[in-house]
């Protein structure tokens, strides 16, 4: 089964790289965009994929994947299911830091609330960030990649003093709890 | 001169450079692949990637790592819950702080007389008058409350009064129903008894009486009174 492996590639000089990894290719585009279009003070590559394992045949030509972001679509369980199979196929080094999921649009009416519980589960058993943002607007285009640009630049190394462990620790998401939400009206 | 003059700017530059060494902050206008800044920049981001690498080396070296022993295990849950602990700590320092930030920048605001002022002025009168009417209708509900409660505890009692005087009535009624039932019984006996005996006793004086007229050969078809006592014994008796 071919992974996925952090360390097996030497990283480039002042260069860092990420992968987003979204089923349904709808918002890639645009925060690919979005990342290259930030303020940055490092060269930045942005690798689009819609499954992994990622096709051998690049393996040679691709540099080394320093965070890998897996946009996950709440309004039906199909992208979820595929995205906890697509992470089999990642080196165990990506759990510590160099992992972030991202969920988009998550006041719209359309969501279900179980789906985004079940991600909020999932982000929570990998110790993981967990991302929302509104990814339909320009400022919320550009507010998200600032948000993955500064998980960019701990995970390739840029910021001194902080590891990637250190800042997952801050920024992992909690299990959520377990109530169903307490009903307004007074019970007699 | 001019060789010691190129020595002093260098090792200005020099004295520059090493203070710049500690963490140069990276702005996107020092690229310039020259200069000093960059340099250093680029030797601290190699060192991190290298320990990076290092620690990934340490964990094929450290058998531990993927089968952690039990007491290994306690100590990573205590760490968990530290960590846990220290970041609720963490967020709630920085709310704090936010929040110690924002008051700052709006008293300062109303104090300065702007253009907000008037609106932050007005946000913050309507805010109050909607506490007051949240409390005067908390208050409201309360007393709606109490009162609920005490018709609610009236309606019990009274139920309760009720089914108290039903069980009474049913055992009332049974009572009653009981002794009427005893009564016409012993009442029924005694009188078909007496009525029977009467009974007999008219069947007995009338066939008396017969005995005698017929016997005394008188004319008994002439007198209406003695032939009704004759004819008597032909009406039935129902007993």
């Amino acid at each position: 089964m071919s992974v996925l492996k952090l360390f097996h590639k030497h990283p480039e000089l002042n260069t860092a790289s990420i992968l987003l990894v979204e089923t349904e290719r709808q918002h890639q585009d645009k925060l690919a965009e979005a990342i290259l279009a930030a303020q940055r003070s490092f060269n930045v590559n942005v690798h689009l994929a819609d499954s992994l394992p990622l096709p051998t045949k690049n393996e040679a030509n691709r540099p080394r994947i320093d965070l890998v972001v897996f946009i996950v679509n709440h309004f039906n369980s199909h992208s979820l299911e595929l995205t906890k199979s697509y992470l089999q196929h990642l080196d165990v080094m990506y759990f510590l830091g160099r992992l972030c999921f991202l969920v988009s649009d998550a006041r719209s009416a359309k969501s279900d609330r179980d789906i985004l519980h079940a991600v909020r589960e999932m982000a929570a058993q990998y110790s993981s960030p967990l991302l929302f943002t509104e990814l339909q607007t320009e400022q919320g285009l550009a507010t998200a990649a600032d948000r993955l640009l500064v998980f960019t630049k701990v995970s390739a190394g840029f910021v001194p003093g902080v590891s990637s462990l250190f800042l997952n620790t801050l920024t992992s998401c909690s299990h959520p709890m377990e109530s169903s939400p307490t009903k307004l009206s007074d019970t007699d | 001169m001019d060789v010691f003059q190129k020595l002093n700017t260098a090792s200005q530059k020099l004295g520059q450079a090493v203070k710049i060494n500690y963490w140069t902050p990276a702005d996107p206008t020092s690229n310039n692949e020259e200069s000093y800044k960059y340099m250093f920049r680029l030797k601290h981001q190699l060192a991190k990637q290298c320990e990076d690498m290092k620690i990934r080396l340490k964990i094929d070296e450290d058998s531990n790592f993927l089968n952690p022993t039990s007491e290994a295990k306690l100590d990573i849950t205590e760490a968990l819950t530290e960590l846990e602990t220290a970041r609720n700590q963490h967020q709630k320092t920085t709310l704090a702080l936010h929040r110690a930030q924002v008051s700052s920048t709006i008293s300062e605001k109303v104090v300065k007389e702007d253009k907000q002022t008037e609106a932050i002025k007005e946000t913050v009168n309507h805010t109050l008058r909607l506490y007051s009417q949240i409390l005067n209708l908390q208050e409201e509900g309360n007393k709606l409350k109490s009162q609920l409660r005490e018709v609610r505890k009236e309606r019990l009692t009274l139920k309760k009064d009720a089914l108290m005087n039903m069980e009474e009535i049913r055992k009332v009624s049974k009572m009653k129903e009981k002794k009427v039932q005893s009564m016409k019984s012993e009442v029924l006996k005694q009188g078909q008894e007496y009525l029977e005996k009467y009974l007999n006793i008219a069947a007995l004086t009338e066939n008396v009486f017969q005995g005698l007229i017929l016997g005394s050969n008188v004319n008994w078809a002439t007198d209406p009174h003695l032939r009704e006592i004759v004819l008597q014994l032909e009406k039935n008796f129902s007993v």
